[in-house]
C-alpha cells in the first residue's frame, strides 16, 4: 500500500535536492500532483497507479528542476554566493584560532628557551594543527547550520535555527578576534619586547612557508574535487 | 499524435495568455483546458508549464496570488494582466501570419493522406 503523504515527501526531498526550484514552486507542484491523483482516482485507479500516473506527467525531477533554474536563475546564483560565503566566514574564523594558537605555542616554546629554526617550526606544526582540527570541528557545524538557512528547499525558514547559528558564529568570531589582538599583547608581556621582536622574526619564515603550503593544499583540493573527475567515475 | 518539443514549447506562451483571457485560472486547470481544446492530442510533460507561468508573471504579462481554493488547499491563481492582453494581440496575429502562410503554400499540394 502506497502512502500518498510520504510518496509526496519523498517527491518534494528529491526535488529540493537539486539546485533550482523554491520552496514556494514546490508546493504549487504539489498541489498539482494532489488535484491530478484526485482525479486520476475518480476514474478508478488504485491511489498507487494514480501516483505513478501523476508523477510520470509532472516529468522527471531532474529536469524540472533544471526548467526552473532558467527562470529562477537569480535565486540559484544567491544560493551558490551564500555557500561561498560559508567556506569564507569558515576559513577567516579557523585562520583567527590557528594564529592565535601557534602564536600562544611560540610564546610557551621561546619562554622554555627554543630559539630561531626551531620557533619557525613550532608556528608552523601548531598553526596546521589548530587549522586542520578547526576545521574539521566547525565545518561540519557550519555545513550543517547553512544547509537549514537555503534560500530553497526548507518550506519555512526555521528562525530559531538561524538565531542559533548566527550567535555561534559570532561568537566564534569574536573569540577569534579577541585571541589574534589579545594573544600578541600577553606575549609581549610574557616575554618582553626583545625577544618577541625575535620571535617574530622566526615566525616570520614559518607565515612564508604556511602562505606557500595553503595554497597548494587547496589547489590540490580543488583538483580532487573537480566534476569531470567525479563524472568520469560515474558518480 | 506527438508534436515536437519545440513547437510545444513555442506555442505554449500564446496558449496560456489565451487560457488566462477567459479568466484567472490555475496551473492544474490550464493543463486541462490545453488537453480538452486539443481533443486530448496535445500532451504537455505538465512540469513545463510552471516555469512558463512563472516567466510571463516576471515579465508582468500575467499576475499571481496565493489563495485557499475550495479543496482546503492553497493553490496559486493567474491572471492576465493588460501588457498580457497586448502580448496576446501581437502573439496572435504573428501564429495566424505563420499559420495562413502555411496554409496557402500547402493549398496547391495534392493531398499528402
Amino acid at each position: 500500500m502506497l502512502d500518498l503523504n510520504e510518496a509526496i515527501g519523498n517527491w518534494r526531498a528529491g526535488l529540493s535536492e537539486q539546485e533550482g526550484c523554491r520552496a514556494t514552486d514546490i508546493d504549487e507542484m504539489e498541489g498539482h500532483l494532489r488535484d491530478e491523483v484526485e482525479q486520476l482516482r475518480a476514474t478508478n485507479l488504485s491511489e498507487e497507479e494514480a501516483w505513478l500516473v501523476a508523477a510520470h506527467r509532472l516529468g522527471d525531477s531532474a529536469w524540472v528542476a533544471r526548467e526552473f533554474a532558467k527562470v529562477n536563475e537569480g535565486a540559484v546564483w544567491r544560493n551558490r554566493l551564500f555557500w561561498m560565503g560559508v567556506a569564507l566566514l569558515a576559513y577567516f574564523l579557523t585562520d583567527y584560532l590557528a594564529r592565535a594558537a601557534s602564536l600562544a605555542c611560540v610564546t610557551l616554546a621561546a619562554l622554555g628557551g627554543l630559539e630561531g629554526l626551531g620557533l619557525s617550526v613550532v608556528s608552523v606544526t601548531a598553526k596546521l594543527l589548530t587549522f586542520g582540527a578547526a576545521l574539521f570541528l566547525l565545518a561540519p557545524g557550519l555545513l550543517r547550520g547553512g544547509y537549514g538557512m537555503r534560500f530553497y528547499g526548507a518550506t519555512a525558514r526555521p528562525w530559531g535555527r538561524i538565531l542559533l547559528v548566527g550567535a555561534i558564529v559570532a561568537l566564534f568570531w569574536a573569540a577569534g578576534f579577541v585571541c589574534v589582538y589579545i594573544t600578541p599583547l600577553l606575549a609581549v608581556r610574557a616575554v618582553g619586547l626583545q625577544k618577541y621582536a625575535q620571535m617574530s622574526g622566526s615566525a616570520a619564515y614559518a607565515a612564508l612557508v604556511w602562505s606557500a603550503l595553503l595554497p597548494l593544499v587547496v589547489a590540490g583540493l580543488v583538483i580532487y574535487l573537480h566534476p569531470t573527475r567525479w563524472e568520469e567515475a560515474g558518480e | 499524435m506527438s508534436i515536437p518539443k519545440d513547437l510545444v514549447a513555442a506555442s505554449a506562451t500564446p496558449l496560456v495568455l489565451s487560457i488566462l483571457s477567459r479568466g484567472e485560472s490555475y496551473g492544474y486547470a490550464i493543463i486541462k483546458r490545453v488537453r480538452e481544446l486539443s481533443g486530448g492530442q496535445m500532451q504537455w510533460t505538465d512540469g513545463m508549464l510552471y516555469p512558463v507561468l512563472h516567466r510571463l508573471e516576471r515579465q508582468g504579462l500575467i499576475q499571481a496570488r496565493w489563495r485557499v481554493s475550495e479543496t482546503g488547499r492553497k493553490r496559486k491563481y493567474y491572471r492576465l494582466q493588460n501588457n498580457g492582453a497586448e502580448a496576446l494581440k501581437k502573439q496572435r496575429s504573428e501564429w495566424m501570419l505563420v499559420f495562413s502562410t502555411l496554409k496557402t503554400s500547402w493549398e496547391d499540394l495534392p493531398c499528402l493522406t
